[in-house]
């Protein structure tokens, strides 16, 4: 039998279309896409470099020289507690804070937001702190950058939890009442980001092992029409053997396969994989899983003598598997039921046990995943077997 | 040419299946894609104290904001979500105090959402401790708004008019496959043989598939103008002008890679990847403003896709007048014109 395993693999080795999609192809997908979206993935943010605008209609010191007559609190206090520039004090010094004239100046000097303070405005806000209530209802604007949405966002968010704090605090001491704990605190798992390069090099792999299955069964079929499998039959080989030595043979180009672009792609962007033999074993399942997957494809293009299963297999079930399973991106971030129909799929399962055998997880997360790709395997090699034509078939 | 286009009649009613899977697709990803952008960003939650029913009373007052639609879920998937970073953080609800569980260090999740979170609790602390009396909440508010008056960007529109030009790449390759085929079984050298000239022959099939293409298309888009009754702003019949080019240009495309490659399954491997790559440079699955390195974005010039959706996104939401459609179409039509001049001489030279 090793004669007709070395047979398959010789005759895959040769076919330079073949080899080009299941190696090369996921390459530069793993590139383009990593490149393109890495800003999608593990991306990190500190305040370190945020830049606020202000354009005021007057200056602070003028409001706080008018509002120290009226409010009996000295210029310096005021100007300690004016709003919103007392609230950039808390951020440090990280956060570069600068002046403008208009929006079109802040837009060139790329500022991520721009305030805009209406005269009064602080004024408000000092009657607000020392009296608690206040006439005027004037109110800044905050104009976001769209071209840093990101940043924006966040000075966005973090004036307004500011505001937020200022507005709890000042009430509660008005009422006369202790000031209020942190009700919250934040909790992080510990892992590292897990780059678009890594995340893209697993979701590639998983989808590309699939290509190999649909090539296997395509090689077959060709056999049969060019009558090699009616030789072979002839030549005393089982038509059940030869389906073995085709799984077999999937088994070992998809375990090649698999390590060069796990190999390449680690090495390119030094993963870290934490928990090795974890990592091993899932691949080995997915492995199992293509096998079984192109067992399946083979008999069935076998038994009703079409050639259209593979074709169909690799132009629409592998892309739309792919899609689901998350190798382009995550699609739950788009509809979260995606998602999970996309952990029906066996790249789906592969993928995500991938992630969590980097990240360290123990072969207890990783069982259920492997459990399933194993189970796909066994139940595509069951079906296969019956479905085989094991007598006769081998008429064109 | 009549004879070609009888052939594909009698095949296409043989064996419609093909077509008609496509079609479904095209339509269900839409719809799957276009109708969940409108939530905004999701945001899990999940709480091992707090009953079903009051989870949920909260999420429903934390929905009202917008931007954010914040979604139950159980501690065992949440350890999942975040074990493999398939949501960069999410929120673990207590009585009285939230804990907010990140996957890493300086996640933009944190920065985000622990605002919202803290407003909700605090709030409600506060008027159990002050009651509910006169608020001075209003003064501490502020208004944020964009830079610049922003387009009216359509997530649905984008993501509809995305899809359908991936799956007419589908659709396209498919059907020139048929003359390698042809080619394959001989039937093709017969063809050669009968009176019909070898150019009626090429454009026969051209014309079909281009048909087919644009059929799938405009199928598509009636069924969301009718049934889904999506807003096209106003620009529904300049769609149909405007995908022309497009079409014309991925015939092209097809033309060229059939003849490229030694025998027709290979298409099989080749048109999926030509198709997903020119789809993700062009901006098909996501907006191509998240795309920052720039060589990428000097690379999506290449990408038929590119031009065919910007096209059909100023046919609609971005209003662009007449002289802004010309250059997109200059370049589709050159690219088609360059590509099916290059691919038919690819055809021709092999023996088969």
């Amino acid at each position: 039998m090793s004669y007709l395993l070395r047979k398959e693999i010789k005759q895959m080795l040769a076919d330079r279309v073949a080899l080009f999609t299941i190696l090369v192809t996921p390459l530069i997908l793993i590139l383009i896409l990593g490149f393109s979206l890495s800003s999608w993935f593990g991306s990190t943010t500190t305040i370190e470099g945020l830049s606020i605008g202000i354009i005021q209609e007057m200056e602070m010191s003028e409001e706080a020289v008018a509002a120290s007559e009226q409010l009996l609190v000295s210029q310096e206090n005021l100007e300690a507690m004016a709003i919103p520039d007392s609230l950039f004090a808390y951020a440090g010094n990280g956060l570069s804070v600068g002046y403008v004239n208009d929006i079109e100046q802040a837009r060139e000097e790329n500022y991520d937001v721009v305030l805009s303070i209406p005269a009064g405005y602080r004024t408000k806000m000092w009657e607000q702190q020392i009296l608690g209530e206040s006439s005027s209802d004037e109110t800044f604007t905050l104009y976001r950058n769209p071209d840093s949405n990101m940043e924006a966002m966040i000075i966005d968010s973090m004036i307004n939890q500011s505001m937020e704090r200022l507005y709890v605090e000042t009430t509660l001491a008005q009422a006369d009442q202790e000031p209020l704990a942190e009700l919250g605190e934040i909790h992080v798992q510990g892992a590292e980001p897990l780059s678009s390069f890594e995340y893209y090099t697993y979701g590639m792999s998983v989808m590309y092992v699939f290509f190999a299955a649909g090539y296997m069964a395509n090689l077959s079929y060709s056999e049969k029409k060019a009558r090699v499998y009616a030789r072979l039959v002839l030549a005393n080989i089982k038509p059940l053997q030869y389906l073995a030595v085709k799984t077999l043979a999937t088994i070992a180009i998809v375990s090649i396969q698999m390590s060069l672009l796990f190999g390449i792609c680690f090495t390119l962007f030094q993963v870290n994989i934490v928990n090795w033999p974890g990592f091993l074993t899932v691949a080995l399942s997915l492995c199992l899983a293509v096998a079984g997957v192109t067992s399946l494809l083979i008999s069935i293009q076998f038994r009703f003598s079409t050639e259209k299963v593979a074709n169909v297999f690799m132009m629409f079930i592998i892309s739309i598997l792919a899609f689901l399973g998350g190798s382009f991106f995550r699609v739950s971030d788009m509809a979260p039921v995606l998602g999970q129909i996309g952990q029906l799929t066996p790249n789906g399962q592969a993928l995500q046990a991938f992630i969590q055998a980097s990240q360290g997880e123990s072969i207890a997360t990783l069982s259920s995943s492997i459990l399933i790709l194993c189970g796909i395997a066994v139940g595509g090699f069951i079906l296969a077997w019956i479905i085989f034509p094991s007598k006769g078939g081998v008429a064109k | 040419m009549n004879a070609v286009f009888y052939q594909y009649a009698r095949e296409i009613m043989r064996s419609p299946f093909t077509l008609v899977l496509m079609l479904l697709m095209t339509i269900l990803f839409s719809i799957i894609i276009g109708g969940s952008n409108e939530g905004g960003q999701n945001v899990y939650v999940y709480s091992e104290d707090l009953t079903e029913e009051d989870l949920e009373n909260r999420l429903a007052e934390l929905n009202e904001i917008e931007g954010l639609t914040f979604l139950s879920t159980s501690a065992a998937e949440a350890h999942r979500m975040l074990s493999t970073q398939e949501v960069e953080g999410l929120v673990e609800f207590e009585e009285s105090s939230y804990r907010i569980h990140v996957a890493f260090e300086d996640a933009p999740f944190a920065y985000l959402i622990q605002p919202v979170i803290d407003q909700y609790y605090t709030h409600n602390e506060l008027e159990q401790r002050t009651g509910s009396e006169t608020s001075q909440y209003e003064a501490y508010t502020y208004e944020a708004d964009p830079m610049v008056e922003g387009t009216s960007f359509d997530q649905s529109l984008q993501s509809l008019f995305g899809f359908t030009l991936y799956f007419s790449f589908f659709t396209m390759g498919f059907t020139i496959m048929t003359i390698l085929e042809l080619k394959e079984s001989r039937v093709w050298n017969r063809l050669i043989l009968s009176p019909t000239s070898k150019t009626k022959l090429y454009s026969g099939h051209l014309i079909v598939s281009f048909l087919l293409a644009y059929m799938q298309i405009a199928i598509v888009l009636f069924v969301f103008l009718n049934v889904f009754n999506y807003d096209f702003h106003g620009g529904f019949w300049k769609l149909f002008l405007v995908i022309i080019p497009y079409l014309f240009a991925i015939m092209a495309f097809g033309i060229f890679l059939s003849g490229v490659v030694n025998a027709s399954h290979q298409l099989n491997g080749v048109i999926p990847l030509t198709a997903s790559g020119f789809a993700m440079l062009g901006g098909a699955f996501w907006p191509l403003q998240i795309v920052q390195s720039d060589w990428l974005l000097a690379l999506s010039y290449a990408s038929p896709i590119t031009y065919g959706l910007e096209m059909m996104m100023g046919a609609t939401f971005n209003n662009w007048s007449f002289d802004q459609f010309l250059l997109p179409s200059a370049v589709l039509l050159f690219m088609g014109l360059a590509l099916t001049g290059v691919g038919i001489r690819l055809m021709e030279r092999k023996s088969v």
